[in-house]
Protein backbone atom coordinates (compact mmCIF):
# COMPACT_ATOMS: atom_id res chain seq x y z
CA UNK A 1 0.00 0.00 0.00
CA UNK A 2 1.33 3.29 -1.12
CA UNK A 3 1.29 5.78 1.93
CA UNK A 4 2.51 8.80 2.43
CA UNK A 5 2.39 10.42 5.93
CA UNK A 6 2.95 14.27 4.62
CA UNK A 7 2.55 16.57 1.63
CA UNK A 8 7.02 16.35 1.99
CA UNK A 9 7.27 12.99 1.57
CA UNK A 10 4.51 13.02 -1.37
CA UNK A 11 6.43 15.71 -3.43
CA UNK A 12 9.76 14.02 -2.43
CA UNK A 13 8.41 10.59 -4.03
CA UNK A 14 6.43 12.14 -6.65
CA UNK A 15 9.62 14.23 -8.10
CA UNK A 16 11.87 10.48 -7.49
CA UNK A 17 9.25 8.51 -9.93
CA UNK A 18 8.40 5.79 -7.14
CA UNK A 19 5.28 6.47 -7.54
CA UNK A 20 2.57 8.45 -9.28
CA UNK A 21 0.03 10.79 -8.57
CA UNK A 22 -2.51 8.06 -10.14
CA UNK A 23 -0.88 4.97 -7.91
CA UNK A 24 -1.24 7.29 -5.14
CA UNK A 25 -5.06 8.38 -5.67
CA UNK A 26 -5.84 4.75 -6.29
CA UNK A 27 -3.82 3.63 -2.90
CA UNK A 28 -5.77 7.01 -0.67
CA UNK A 29 -8.97 5.62 -2.46
CA UNK A 30 -8.43 1.85 -1.10
CA UNK A 31 -7.34 2.91 2.20
CA UNK A 32 -10.56 5.29 2.57
CA UNK A 33 -12.62 2.11 1.35
CA UNK A 34 -11.09 -0.50 3.91
CA UNK A 35 -10.73 2.31 6.50
CA UNK A 36 -13.89 4.93 6.79
CA UNK A 37 -16.38 2.42 7.37
CA UNK A 38 -14.89 2.72 10.78
CA UNK A 39 -14.43 6.61 11.01
CA UNK A 40 -16.86 7.69 8.36
CA UNK A 41 -14.72 10.90 8.23
CA UNK A 42 -15.91 10.82 4.24
CA UNK A 43 -19.22 12.27 3.47
CA UNK A 44 -18.64 11.87 -0.48
CA UNK A 45 -15.65 10.21 -2.23
CA UNK A 46 -15.09 11.35 -5.59
CA UNK A 47 -13.25 8.22 -7.82
CA UNK A 48 -13.82 9.39 -11.26
CA UNK A 49 -12.33 13.66 -10.15
CA UNK A 50 -9.80 12.21 -8.21
CA UNK A 51 -8.49 9.87 -11.14
CA UNK A 52 -8.43 13.00 -13.42
CA UNK A 53 -6.83 15.08 -11.37
CA UNK A 54 -4.35 12.38 -10.95
CA UNK A 55 -3.68 12.44 -14.17
CA UNK A 56 -3.45 15.84 -15.12
CA UNK A 57 -0.81 15.71 -12.24
CA UNK A 58 1.27 13.01 -14.06
CA UNK A 59 1.82 14.76 -17.13
CA UNK A 60 2.24 18.32 -14.95
CA UNK A 61 4.98 16.35 -13.25
CA UNK A 62 5.91 14.39 -16.23
CA UNK A 63 6.80 17.83 -18.22
CA UNK A 64 8.67 19.99 -16.29
CA UNK A 65 6.98 22.52 -16.26
CA UNK A 66 5.94 24.74 -12.82
CA UNK A 67 4.65 22.10 -9.61
CA UNK A 68 4.11 22.79 -6.74
CA UNK A 69 4.69 20.87 -3.49
CA UNK A 70 0.68 20.19 -3.59
CA UNK A 71 1.05 19.03 -6.93
CA UNK A 72 -0.03 15.34 -7.21
CA UNK A 73 -0.89 14.85 -3.49
CA UNK A 74 -3.96 13.87 -2.28
CA UNK A 75 -5.91 16.18 -0.11
CA UNK A 76 -9.96 16.67 1.62
CA UNK A 77 -12.14 19.41 1.91
CA UNK A 78 -15.01 19.58 4.46
CA UNK A 79 -18.37 18.96 2.86
CA UNK A 80 -19.90 22.92 3.54
CA UNK A 81 -16.91 24.10 0.44
CA UNK A 82 -18.21 23.78 -2.45
CA UNK A 83 -17.10 21.69 -5.20
CA UNK A 84 -18.06 21.76 -8.42
CA UNK A 85 -20.76 18.95 -9.80
CA UNK A 86 -20.84 17.34 -6.69
CA UNK A 87 -23.43 18.75 -4.04
CA UNK A 88 -22.59 20.36 -0.63
CA UNK A 89 -24.78 18.41 2.03
CA UNK A 90 -23.33 20.38 5.24
CA UNK A 91 -23.98 17.26 7.26
CA UNK A 92 -27.78 18.29 6.65
CA UNK A 93 -31.00 16.53 5.69
CA UNK A 94 -32.15 19.93 4.59
CA UNK A 95 -29.11 20.26 1.82
CA UNK A 96 -30.47 18.47 -1.47
CA UNK A 97 -28.25 16.15 -3.30
CA UNK A 98 -27.95 19.13 -6.13
CA UNK A 99 -24.68 19.44 -7.74
CA UNK A 100 -22.69 23.11 -6.86
CA UNK A 101 -22.37 24.75 -10.07
CA UNK A 102 -18.98 25.73 -9.23
CA UNK A 103 -15.74 25.40 -7.11
CA UNK A 104 -15.31 27.66 -3.91
CA UNK A 105 -11.93 29.93 -4.21
CA UNK A 106 -10.07 27.63 -1.83
CA UNK A 107 -10.72 24.77 -4.12
CA UNK A 108 -10.05 26.36 -7.23
CA UNK A 109 -6.37 27.05 -5.63
CA UNK A 110 -5.77 23.60 -4.79
CA UNK A 111 -6.88 22.70 -8.06
CA UNK A 112 -4.50 25.27 -9.87
CA UNK A 113 -1.88 24.15 -7.29
CA UNK A 114 -2.59 20.49 -8.71
CA UNK A 115 -3.59 18.83 -5.49
CA UNK A 116 -6.04 15.87 -6.34
CA UNK A 117 -9.34 16.22 -4.22
CA UNK A 118 -10.36 12.95 -3.06
CA UNK A 119 -13.31 13.76 -1.43
CA UNK A 120 -15.79 15.92 1.01
CA UNK A 121 -15.03 15.04 4.97
CA UNK A 122 -18.01 15.07 7.44
CA UNK A 123 -19.32 18.17 9.37
CA UNK A 124 -21.10 18.29 11.99
CA UNK A 125 -24.78 19.32 10.58
CA UNK A 126 -24.14 22.88 9.73
CA UNK A 127 -20.92 23.38 10.90
CA UNK A 128 -23.09 24.21 14.15
CA UNK A 129 -21.59 21.94 16.62
CA UNK A 130 -17.88 19.90 18.07
CA UNK A 131 -19.30 16.32 17.59
CA UNK A 132 -19.48 15.25 13.74
CA UNK A 133 -21.33 12.48 13.77
CA UNK A 134 -21.27 9.61 12.57
CA UNK A 135 -17.38 10.25 11.96
CA UNK A 136 -15.46 8.53 14.77
CA UNK A 137 -12.01 9.39 16.11
CA UNK A 138 -9.06 7.27 14.69
CA UNK A 139 -7.76 6.85 18.58
CA UNK A 140 -10.71 5.81 19.93
CA UNK A 141 -13.33 4.69 17.49
CA UNK A 142 -16.11 5.32 20.69
CA UNK A 143 -14.80 8.70 21.05
CA UNK A 144 -16.00 12.38 19.12
CA UNK A 145 -13.41 13.76 16.09
CA UNK A 146 -14.61 17.11 17.57
CA UNK A 147 -15.92 19.43 15.06
CA UNK A 148 -17.30 20.94 13.49
CA UNK A 149 -14.23 20.06 10.69
CA UNK A 150 -14.66 16.37 12.47
CA UNK A 151 -14.01 14.61 9.40
CA UNK A 152 -11.21 16.46 8.30
CA UNK A 153 -9.29 15.54 11.63
CA UNK A 154 -10.23 12.24 11.51
CA UNK A 155 -8.97 11.37 7.63
CA UNK A 156 -5.36 13.32 8.55
CA UNK A 157 -5.12 11.43 11.50
CA UNK A 158 -6.05 8.18 10.14
CA UNK A 159 -3.14 8.88 7.49
CA UNK A 160 -6.17 8.80 4.60
CA UNK A 161 -4.86 12.23 3.18
CA UNK A 162 -1.72 14.50 4.55
CA UNK A 163 -4.38 17.70 4.57
CA UNK A 164 -8.28 18.34 4.67
CA UNK A 165 -9.31 21.92 4.79
CA UNK A 166 -11.64 22.76 7.91
CA UNK A 167 -13.28 25.98 8.62
CA UNK A 168 -13.54 27.69 12.30
CA UNK A 169 -15.97 30.02 13.54
CA UNK A 170 -15.15 29.23 17.29
CA UNK A 171 -12.76 26.27 16.67
CA UNK A 172 -13.94 24.24 14.63
CA UNK A 173 -10.55 23.75 13.14
CA UNK A 174 -8.51 23.43 15.95
CA UNK A 175 -11.12 21.14 18.02
CA UNK A 176 -10.69 18.34 15.95
CA UNK A 177 -7.24 18.97 15.39
CA UNK A 178 -6.15 18.63 19.25
CA UNK A 179 -8.86 15.99 19.81
CA UNK A 180 -7.50 13.72 16.56
CA UNK A 181 -3.53 14.35 17.50
CA UNK A 182 -3.52 16.92 14.29
CA UNK A 183 -1.71 20.30 13.29
CA UNK A 184 -4.68 22.72 12.18
CA UNK A 185 -4.35 26.17 11.60
CA UNK A 186 -6.65 29.14 11.56
CA UNK A 187 -5.46 31.97 9.65
CA UNK A 188 -5.81 35.55 10.23
CA UNK A 189 -9.49 36.39 9.37
CA UNK A 190 -9.80 36.74 5.98
CA UNK A 191 -6.79 35.77 4.52
CA UNK A 192 -8.54 32.74 2.64
CA UNK A 193 -11.46 33.41 0.79
CA UNK A 194 -14.53 31.99 2.09
CA UNK A 195 -16.22 32.59 -1.22
CA UNK A 196 -18.24 29.06 -1.99
CA UNK A 197 -18.52 27.93 1.48
CA UNK A 198 -21.68 27.82 3.21
CA UNK A 199 -21.65 30.62 5.99
CA UNK A 200 -22.13 29.78 9.58
CA UNK A 201 -21.26 33.31 10.77
CA UNK A 202 -19.64 34.96 8.39
CA UNK A 203 -18.18 37.49 10.13
CA UNK A 204 -16.40 34.97 12.14
CA UNK A 205 -15.96 32.02 9.59
CA UNK A 206 -12.60 31.24 9.02
CA UNK A 207 -11.20 28.54 6.36
CA UNK A 208 -7.42 26.59 6.80
CA UNK A 209 -5.94 23.27 6.67
CA UNK A 210 -5.67 20.68 9.20
CA UNK A 211 -2.80 18.63 8.55
CA UNK A 212 0.17 15.70 9.48
CA UNK A 213 2.40 18.21 10.39
CA UNK A 214 2.97 22.02 10.48
CA UNK A 215 4.95 22.27 7.80
CA UNK A 216 2.25 20.82 5.77
CA UNK A 217 -0.53 23.21 7.50
CA UNK A 218 2.28 26.02 6.35
CA UNK A 219 2.37 24.55 2.66
CA UNK A 220 -0.98 24.41 2.42
CA UNK A 221 -1.58 28.02 3.32
CA UNK A 222 0.05 29.20 0.40
CA UNK A 223 -2.19 27.54 -1.78
CA UNK A 224 -4.99 28.89 0.28
CA UNK A 225 -4.54 32.04 0.81
CA UNK A 226 -3.03 32.52 -3.11
CA UNK A 227 0.55 33.17 -2.35
CA UNK A 228 2.64 34.23 0.75
CA UNK A 229 5.94 32.12 1.58
CA UNK A 230 4.92 30.41 4.86
CA UNK A 231 7.57 27.77 4.88
CA UNK A 232 11.45 29.27 3.80
CA UNK A 233 11.17 30.40 7.85
CA UNK A 234 9.96 27.65 9.41
CA UNK A 235 13.59 26.93 10.63
CA UNK A 236 13.90 29.78 12.43
CA UNK A 237 12.70 28.45 15.60
CA UNK A 238 11.90 30.84 19.21
CA UNK A 239 14.85 31.71 20.21
CA UNK A 240 13.65 35.40 21.94
CA UNK A 241 10.07 34.98 21.41
CA UNK A 242 8.29 36.63 23.96
CA UNK A 243 5.30 34.73 24.78
CA UNK A 244 2.27 35.03 26.63
CA UNK A 245 1.24 31.85 28.77
CA UNK A 246 -3.06 32.32 29.08
CA UNK A 247 -4.18 31.91 32.66
CA UNK A 248 -7.41 32.18 34.50
CA UNK A 249 -11.22 32.06 32.35
CA UNK A 250 -11.75 31.02 30.13
CA UNK A 251 -8.76 28.76 29.90
CA UNK A 252 -9.45 27.38 33.43
CA UNK A 253 -10.15 24.84 34.66
CA UNK A 254 -8.59 22.43 32.74
CA UNK A 255 -8.71 18.54 32.96
CA UNK A 256 -5.25 17.44 35.15
CA UNK A 257 -3.67 15.49 32.25
CA UNK A 258 -4.37 18.50 29.85
CA UNK A 259 -2.61 20.91 32.41
CA UNK A 260 0.18 18.54 32.79
CA UNK A 261 1.07 18.43 29.10
CA UNK A 262 0.56 22.15 28.72
CA UNK A 263 3.13 22.83 31.44
CA UNK A 264 5.67 20.65 29.95
CA UNK A 265 5.02 22.30 26.54
CA UNK A 266 5.79 25.46 27.76
CA UNK A 267 8.83 24.40 29.55
CA UNK A 268 9.68 22.70 25.70
CA UNK A 269 9.35 26.11 24.93
CA UNK A 270 11.32 27.99 27.45
CA UNK A 271 13.97 25.52 26.89
CA UNK A 272 14.26 25.88 23.04
CA UNK A 273 14.83 29.84 24.09
CA UNK A 274 11.98 31.74 24.27
CA UNK A 275 10.36 33.59 27.48
CA UNK A 276 7.54 32.43 28.57
CA UNK A 277 5.15 35.05 31.23
CA UNK A 278 1.86 34.19 32.63
CA UNK A 279 -1.40 36.42 31.54
CA UNK A 280 -4.85 36.95 32.81
CA UNK A 281 -6.90 39.37 29.92
CA UNK A 282 -10.43 39.47 32.09
CA UNK A 283 -11.92 40.46 28.96
CA UNK A 284 -11.61 37.12 27.73
CA UNK A 285 -13.96 35.83 30.54
CA UNK A 286 -17.19 37.03 28.42
CA UNK A 287 -15.90 35.43 25.14
CA UNK A 288 -19.05 32.78 24.77
CA UNK A 289 -21.24 35.73 25.65
CA UNK A 290 -19.69 37.43 22.50
CA UNK A 291 -19.45 34.17 20.56
CA UNK A 292 -22.95 33.17 20.70
CA UNK A 293 -24.58 36.78 20.20
CA UNK A 294 -22.60 37.38 16.56
CA UNK A 295 -23.12 33.16 15.52
CA UNK A 296 -26.59 33.31 16.73
CA UNK A 297 -28.09 36.33 15.05
CA UNK A 298 -25.74 35.60 11.83
CA UNK A 299 -26.54 32.19 11.33
CA UNK A 300 -30.59 33.05 12.12
CA UNK A 301 -30.20 35.24 9.70
CA UNK A 302 -28.18 33.43 7.19
CA UNK A 303 -31.03 30.00 7.90
CA UNK A 304 -33.87 32.12 7.49
CA UNK A 305 -35.98 30.48 5.22
CA UNK A 306 -34.61 26.93 6.30
CA UNK A 307 -35.50 28.01 10.22
CA UNK A 308 -39.00 29.18 8.50
CA UNK A 309 -40.05 26.62 5.84
CA UNK A 310 -38.30 23.38 7.68
CA UNK A 311 -37.14 23.94 10.80
CA UNK A 312 -37.99 19.81 11.37
CA UNK A 313 -34.98 19.38 9.72
CA UNK A 314 -32.83 21.18 11.88
CA UNK A 315 -30.69 19.32 14.65
CA UNK A 316 -33.04 20.99 17.67
CA UNK A 317 -30.14 22.19 19.79
CA UNK A 318 -29.15 24.07 16.76
CA UNK A 319 -32.47 24.80 15.94
CA UNK A 320 -33.03 26.39 19.25
CA UNK A 321 -29.36 28.69 18.76
CA UNK A 322 -31.62 30.16 15.44
CA UNK A 323 -34.84 30.84 17.07
CA UNK A 324 -33.35 32.72 19.46
CA UNK A 325 -31.00 34.60 17.32
CA UNK A 326 -34.10 35.59 15.11
CA UNK A 327 -35.93 36.60 18.39
CA UNK A 328 -32.92 38.77 20.92
CA UNK A 329 -33.13 41.83 19.78
CA UNK A 330 -30.88 43.67 17.34
CA UNK A 331 -29.06 45.42 20.39
CA UNK A 332 -28.23 41.91 21.73
CA UNK A 333 -26.14 41.21 18.04
CA UNK A 334 -24.80 45.28 18.70
CA UNK A 335 -23.77 44.19 21.71
CA UNK A 336 -21.88 41.46 20.45
CA UNK A 337 -20.39 43.58 18.15
CA UNK A 338 -19.07 45.84 20.91
CA UNK A 339 -18.10 43.01 23.20
CA UNK A 340 -15.83 41.83 20.10
CA UNK A 341 -14.19 44.62 19.91
CA UNK A 342 -13.74 45.13 23.47
CA UNK A 343 -12.07 41.50 23.43
CA UNK A 344 -9.98 42.35 20.58
CA UNK A 345 -8.76 45.56 22.03
CA UNK A 346 -7.52 43.96 25.25
CA UNK A 347 -5.78 41.13 23.83
CA UNK A 348 -3.94 44.14 21.73
CA UNK A 349 -3.33 46.04 24.65
CA UNK A 350 -1.87 43.09 26.52
CA UNK A 351 0.33 41.92 23.47
CA UNK A 352 1.14 45.57 22.80
CA UNK A 353 1.96 46.66 26.16
CA UNK A 354 3.89 43.67 27.26
CA UNK A 355 5.44 43.30 23.35
CA UNK A 356 4.55 39.12 22.88
CA UNK A 357 4.97 37.72 19.53
CA UNK A 358 2.52 34.50 20.72
CA UNK A 359 -0.02 33.41 23.19
CA UNK A 360 -0.36 30.24 23.98
CA UNK A 361 -2.59 28.23 25.88
CA UNK A 362 -4.34 24.41 25.78
CA UNK A 363 -6.16 24.35 23.08
CA UNK A 364 -8.82 22.69 24.69
CA UNK A 365 -9.56 21.88 28.66
CA UNK A 366 -10.00 18.17 27.70
CA UNK A 367 -9.39 15.35 25.30
CA UNK A 368 -12.31 13.45 23.70
CA UNK A 369 -15.27 12.40 25.21
CA UNK A 370 -17.72 9.82 23.92
CA UNK A 371 -20.46 10.57 21.39
CA UNK A 372 -23.38 10.13 23.86
CA UNK A 373 -21.37 12.65 26.90
CA UNK A 374 -23.28 15.96 26.81
CA UNK A 375 -20.77 17.18 30.04
CA UNK A 376 -18.11 17.02 31.09
CA UNK A 377 -16.55 17.37 34.71
CA UNK A 378 -13.75 19.91 34.93
CA UNK A 379 -12.31 21.64 38.44
CA UNK A 380 -15.42 19.65 40.56
CA UNK A 381 -18.38 21.66 38.14
CA UNK A 382 -19.83 19.85 35.34
CA UNK A 383 -19.44 21.80 32.21
CA UNK A 384 -21.45 21.31 28.23
CA UNK A 385 -18.84 19.90 26.17
CA UNK A 386 -20.05 22.11 23.47
CA UNK A 387 -18.82 25.01 26.06
CA UNK A 388 -16.08 23.41 26.97
CA UNK A 389 -14.11 22.96 24.08
CA UNK A 390 -15.08 26.43 22.40
CA UNK A 391 -14.01 28.64 25.83
CA UNK A 392 -10.43 28.65 24.51
CA UNK A 393 -11.34 28.24 21.01
CA UNK A 394 -13.29 31.01 20.22
CA UNK A 395 -11.49 33.82 21.35
CA UNK A 396 -9.27 34.40 18.46
CA UNK A 397 -12.38 34.12 16.37
CA UNK A 398 -13.54 36.89 17.90
CA UNK A 399 -10.27 38.97 17.60
CA UNK A 400 -9.43 37.38 14.23
CA UNK A 401 -5.63 36.63 15.28
CA UNK A 402 -4.10 33.17 13.57
CA UNK A 403 -4.38 30.37 15.60
CA UNK A 404 -2.79 27.00 15.27
CA UNK A 405 -3.24 23.30 17.30
CA UNK A 406 -0.36 21.04 17.52
CA UNK A 407 -0.23 17.69 19.30
CA UNK A 408 1.47 18.12 22.71
CA UNK A 409 1.07 14.83 24.56
CA UNK A 410 -1.57 11.90 25.15
CA UNK A 411 -3.74 11.76 28.63
CA UNK A 412 -3.92 8.62 30.39
CA UNK A 413 -6.34 6.87 28.19
CA UNK A 414 -4.11 7.39 25.69
CA UNK A 415 -6.17 10.64 24.13
CA UNK A 416 -4.26 13.13 22.22
CA UNK A 417 -4.04 17.13 23.76
CA UNK A 418 -3.15 19.91 21.95
CA UNK A 419 -1.52 22.97 22.31
CA UNK A 420 -2.42 26.43 20.93
CA UNK A 421 -0.43 28.88 19.98
CA UNK A 422 -1.83 32.85 18.68
CA UNK A 423 -0.04 35.71 16.66
CA UNK A 424 -0.31 39.01 15.79
CA UNK A 425 -3.02 39.53 12.65
CA UNK A 426 -1.02 38.32 9.80
CA UNK A 427 1.74 36.52 11.65
CA UNK A 428 1.27 33.63 10.69
CA UNK A 429 4.82 32.97 10.49
CA UNK A 430 5.35 33.58 13.80
CA UNK A 431 2.71 30.94 14.86
CA UNK A 432 3.86 28.08 12.25
CA UNK A 433 8.01 28.91 13.27
CA UNK A 434 7.13 28.17 16.78
CA UNK A 435 4.58 25.10 16.35
CA UNK A 436 7.40 23.73 13.89
CA UNK A 437 10.17 24.17 16.71
CA UNK A 438 7.74 22.72 19.29
CA UNK A 439 6.57 19.73 16.97
CA UNK A 440 10.55 18.78 16.67
CA UNK A 441 11.48 19.53 19.72
CA UNK A 442 8.80 17.05 21.76
CA UNK A 443 8.98 14.42 18.70
CA UNK A 444 5.11 14.96 18.02
CA UNK A 445 2.70 12.06 19.71
CA UNK A 446 5.56 9.11 18.97
CA UNK A 447 2.92 6.62 17.19
CA UNK A 448 0.18 6.40 15.18
CA UNK A 449 -3.54 5.94 16.14
CA UNK A 450 -4.94 2.27 16.06
CA UNK A 451 -7.32 3.42 12.83
CA UNK A 452 -3.94 4.08 10.69
CA UNK A 453 -3.60 3.57 7.03
CA UNK A 454 0.05 2.68 8.72
CA UNK A 455 -1.90 -0.74 10.17
CA UNK A 456 -3.47 -1.95 6.89
CA UNK A 457 -1.50 -5.06 5.01
CA UNK A 458 1.39 -3.25 3.30
CA UNK A 459 1.13 -0.06 4.78
CA UNK A 460 3.99 0.26 6.84
CA UNK B 1 -24.51 47.79 36.75
CA UNK B 2 -25.88 45.13 35.09
CA UNK B 3 -29.86 44.44 35.34
CA UNK B 4 -31.10 41.07 35.75
CA UNK B 5 -32.55 39.34 33.02
CA UNK B 6 -36.52 40.05 32.65
CA UNK B 7 -38.30 37.13 32.91
CA UNK B 8 -40.24 35.48 29.41
CA UNK B 9 -43.68 33.66 29.41
CA UNK B 10 -44.62 31.10 27.21
CA UNK B 11 -46.99 33.23 25.80
CA UNK B 12 -44.92 35.70 25.29
CA UNK B 13 -42.49 33.53 23.60
CA UNK B 14 -45.77 32.43 21.70
CA UNK B 15 -46.27 35.42 20.13
CA UNK B 16 -42.75 36.66 19.41
CA UNK B 17 -42.71 33.46 16.99
CA UNK B 18 -45.91 34.39 15.45
CA UNK B 19 -44.15 37.81 15.13
CA UNK B 20 -41.08 36.52 13.19
CA UNK B 21 -42.95 33.75 11.05
CA UNK B 22 -42.03 31.02 12.99
CA UNK B 23 -44.49 28.65 13.71
CA UNK B 24 -45.11 24.42 14.18
CA UNK B 25 -44.70 21.43 16.45
CA UNK B 26 -40.31 22.64 15.90
CA UNK B 27 -41.09 25.61 17.99
CA UNK B 28 -42.57 24.88 21.63
CA UNK B 29 -43.61 28.15 23.25
CA UNK B 30 -42.45 26.93 27.06
CA UNK B 31 -39.34 25.87 25.31
CA UNK B 32 -38.52 28.88 23.53
CA UNK B 33 -39.51 30.48 26.88
CA UNK B 34 -36.72 29.11 28.86
CA UNK B 35 -34.35 29.34 25.90
CA UNK B 36 -34.64 33.04 25.68
CA UNK B 37 -34.43 33.33 29.23
CA UNK B 38 -30.72 32.31 29.14
CA UNK B 39 -29.83 34.17 26.15
CA UNK B 40 -31.02 37.21 28.00
CA UNK B 41 -29.11 35.95 31.00
CA UNK B 42 -25.90 36.50 28.39
CA UNK B 43 -27.13 39.67 26.99
CA UNK B 44 -26.70 41.29 30.91
CA UNK B 45 -23.41 39.39 31.28
CA UNK B 46 -22.43 41.69 27.42
CA UNK B 47 -23.90 44.96 29.56
CA UNK B 48 -21.85 43.50 32.77
CA UNK B 49 -18.78 43.97 29.87
CA UNK B 50 -19.48 46.91 28.42
CA UNK B 51 -20.38 48.64 31.37
CA UNK B 52 -17.22 48.46 32.58
CA UNK B 53 -15.09 49.66 30.11
CA UNK B 54 -13.24 52.66 31.07
CA UNK B 55 -13.45 54.23 27.99
CA UNK B 56 -16.46 53.52 27.10
CA UNK B 57 -18.18 51.07 24.34
CA UNK B 58 -16.10 50.66 21.17
CA UNK B 59 -18.14 50.89 18.09
CA UNK B 60 -17.38 47.27 17.01
CA UNK B 61 -18.65 47.61 13.98
CA UNK B 62 -19.13 45.03 11.25
CA UNK B 63 -15.60 43.52 9.71
CA UNK B 64 -14.43 46.00 7.58
CA UNK B 65 -14.30 43.84 4.15
CA UNK B 66 -15.86 40.98 2.81
CA UNK B 67 -13.54 37.78 3.17
CA UNK B 68 -15.01 36.40 -0.08
CA UNK B 69 -14.11 38.85 -2.44
CA UNK B 70 -10.50 38.54 -1.45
Amino acid sequence: MAVVRTIREAARRLRSGSITSAELAAATLDAVDRLDGRLNAFALVDRQGAAAAAEAADARLAGGGEAGLLTGVPVAVKDIVDMAGLPTRCGSAAYPDRPRPADARAVSRLREAGAVIVGKTTTHELACGVYSLPAANPWDTGRIPGGSSGGSGAAVAAGLVPMAVGSDTGGSIRIPAALCGVAGLKPTYGLVPTGGVEPLAWSLDHLGPLAASVEDCASSLEVLAGGGDYTSGLGGGVRGMRIGVLAGPPFSPMAPDVEAAFGEAVEVLAGLGAAPAELDIPELEYTLEAEFALVGSEAAAHHRRLLRDRPELIDPAIRQVFMAGTLMPASHYLKGCQAREAIRGAIRREMEGRRLDLLVSPTLPAAAVRPDQQEIELGGEMESVNMAYVRTTAPFNLSGQPALSVPCGLDREGLPIGLQLVGRPFDEGAVLRAGAAYEEASGGLGRPPPVHVSGLPGGG
Amino acid sequence: MAERPVSVTAEEAAGMLDLSGLSGSAFDPAEAARTLESWRAADSRLDELLDALPEGCPPGGPVGFDPRWR
